[in-house]
């Protein structure tokens, strides 16, 4: 008698290879969310003697207090209207010059609430002098 | 005579065959899209509504609320450097062989800007252009 032999077909399983992409997929996805890459840019500006000393009208001056309260132009003034406040100037002269002097008892997060408002405006020619560059120049730093 | 229909067994199957194929392609994708950030120091960082994408391989000043300062030149992972002076050095050390060397501040938003005004004078000073101060979205009013 002849015994009829069975031929096992060769396969590769792969059933569970796209469980396996999946898990890394939802990886990846994770990891792309955590990861801050995003932020506020700025053209540092070289030693602007210029600007910094320019006349009270060529330039805002616009000073963040230990508090966080804002004085633009000697004026004190809500964040809530530095918008309003800066677009007509802008308008006449976008490249309009716009000093941030901040308190150096403020917090980081007081400068960037103004700064995001400067960059919402579309504030071309912003300065942020530091200590040594007033002391340079011979300005004064708020307190 | 009554005829027999031969009956043809039709398995219901779902062709998944060129899933994993579709998968792997989007493994790649996010591969390639995710970033990793160099320093995972845990910090509160300032919101704004103005965003824009940092540069892949910039060089990355990371300070924490007690003004802890860490460094990485943009390939490898942040390292502690030592107060403003070891920050200075490592900023140096980047622009002396690239001026235009983007760099990244990541800062906690509780930090005074006294220090904020520090480092950004060793910038400057290291002749350093393009910065960006790393923020969290916040949502339109």
């Amino acid at each position: 008698m002849k015994i009829a032999r069975r031929t096992l077909p060769a396969v590769i399983p792969t059933a569970s290879m796209a469980d396996v992409a999946f898990l890394l997929i939802i990886f990846f996805l994770v990891a792309s969310f955590y990861s801050v890459t995003r932020g506020i840019q700025f053209s540092l500006p070289k030693h602007d003697e210029a600007a910094l000393t320019a006349e009270p009208e060529a330039a805002v001056l616009i000073e963040i207090a230990a508090t966080g309260a804002l004085t633009v132009d000697n004026r004190q003034m809500p964040l809530a209207d530095l918008k309003s406040y800066l677009l007509p100037k802008l308008q006449r002269n976008p490249t309009k010059a716009v000093i941030l002097q901040t308190s150096l008892d403020a917090t980081y997060q007081n400068m960037t609430d103004v700064f995001d408002e400067l960059r919402q405006v579309g504030v071309q020619n912003l300065v942020i002098p530091t200590t040594a560059e007033l002391e340079m120049y011979g300005l004064r730093r708020l307190q | 005579m009554r005829l027999r229909r031969a009956r043809r067994g039709l398995v219901a199957t779902i062709p998944t065959a060129s899933m994993a194929d579709i998968a792997f392609l989007l493994i790649v994708f996010f591969m390639v899209t995710t970033a990793y950030s160099l320093d995972r120091t845990p910090m509160e960082l300032p919101e704004t509504t103005q965003q824009e994408q940092t540069q892949k391989g910039s060089a990355i000043i990371s300070i924490t609320q007690d003004e802890v300062y860490r460094f990485s030149g943009g390939e490898e992972d942040a390292r502690l450097v030592d107060g403003i002076g070891g920050l200075a050095e490592a900023i140096r050390s980047v622009t002396a062989a690239n001026k235009l060397h983007p760099f990244v501040i990541k800062a906690d938003r509780r930090v005074k800007y006294r220090v904020i005004d520090q480092v950004l004078e060793q910038l400057r000073s290291a002749g350093a252009e393009n910065v960006t101060l790393l923020s969290q979205g916040e949502a339109r009013p």
